[in-house]
């Protein structure tokens, strides 16, 4: 059975920039995403990401995929 | 690229505006003419099967010749009434009005696509329209003409008789333009998809 569009993803942006001390336009930039689409992601209404998309932020924040990603228990 | 790659880079969809806008041009065109000519017209002409004017057709033929009974003939009917022009009008007219149409509606989805993002549901609900106008108004059309004609039939025979012509390719139109709709409703809601992409 397919899983539903709904998910329990929980993305843990603003954490990692704040350690990092970068803005999320500066991670957009250095990413190579239009803010637009960083705000998707960073606002929960992104319903999938790109694994190139996953390397480049884990490359920039330096952390793993576990670090910027986890999913909420029901 | 070669130069001329380059100086006209083919727009499918620009050929196809203007190959319709042609389209209703001489439909309409051959369509108008056809209803000027019934109406200056001092003769009009009836299609009977040779079978309702058989024996008299005969007649001058050599034996063994006769003429095919399963074959129409054409019959001219001198200074006919009104009534009789308009039922002849009728036994072409609406066909002509069907296909007239059915490339203004065609033609304005292209232009819309052209000019704006061909992927929404307006271009669905259009395509359904169009397939709905093509189905319903083309066996529409056939009924009518085939119910003029056995008017017309009637009034140069006693025996009165008409063929309800059941063409195919009108159902072959509108299912294809049904798949297509569902198509583009498919892509549309894949690009939806796909905006919340990352």
């Amino acid at each position: 059975m397919p899983p539903s569009d709904d998910h329990q993803v929980e993305l843990h942006l603003d954490e990692l920039l704040a350690r990092r001390g970068m803005t999320l336009t500066d991670l957009a930039d250095r990413v190579g995403l239009t803010l637009a689409n960083l705000s998707v992601l960073k606002n929960g209404r992104a319903r999938a990401i790109r694994f190139s998309t996953l390397t480049a932020l884990c490359r920039v924040l330096e952390c793993q995929p576990g670090d910027l990603l986890t999913v909420r228990r029901q | 690229m070669k130069l001329w790659e380059s100086l006209r880079r083919p727009d499918w969809l620009a050929e196809l505006q203007a190959v319709l806008i042609l389209g209703v041009v001489l439909v309409a065109g051959l369509g108008a003419f056809q209803v000027v000519r019934l109406a200056l017209g001092d003769e009009l002409t009836v299609s009977l099967p040779a079978s309702a004017v058989s024996g008299t057709v005969d007649a001058p033929l050599r034996a063994g010749a006769e003429v095919a009974s399963d074959q129409d003939l054409q019959v001219l009917v001198a200074e006919p009434s009104a009534a009789q022009v308009v039922a002849s009008a009728l036994t072409g007219l609406p066909s002509y009005l069907v296909v007239v149409t059915l490339l203004v509606l065609l033609l304005r989805l292209v232009r819309s696509a052209r000019r704006d993002d061909p992927f929404t549901r307006a271009t669905a609900g259009r395509l359904r329209v169009l397939a709905v106008v093509v189905l319903a108004g083309g066996y529409g059309a056939a009924l009518v003409e085939s119910l003029a004609g056995f008017y017309l039939s009637s009034q140069v025979y006693d025996g009165a008789t008409t063929t309800l012509d059941v063409p195919l390719y009108w159902l072959l139109v509108g299912f294809g333009l049904l798949a297509v709709a569902e198509v583009v409703n498919r892509g549309r809601s894949m690009r939806a998809e796909l905006e919340t992409v990352v």
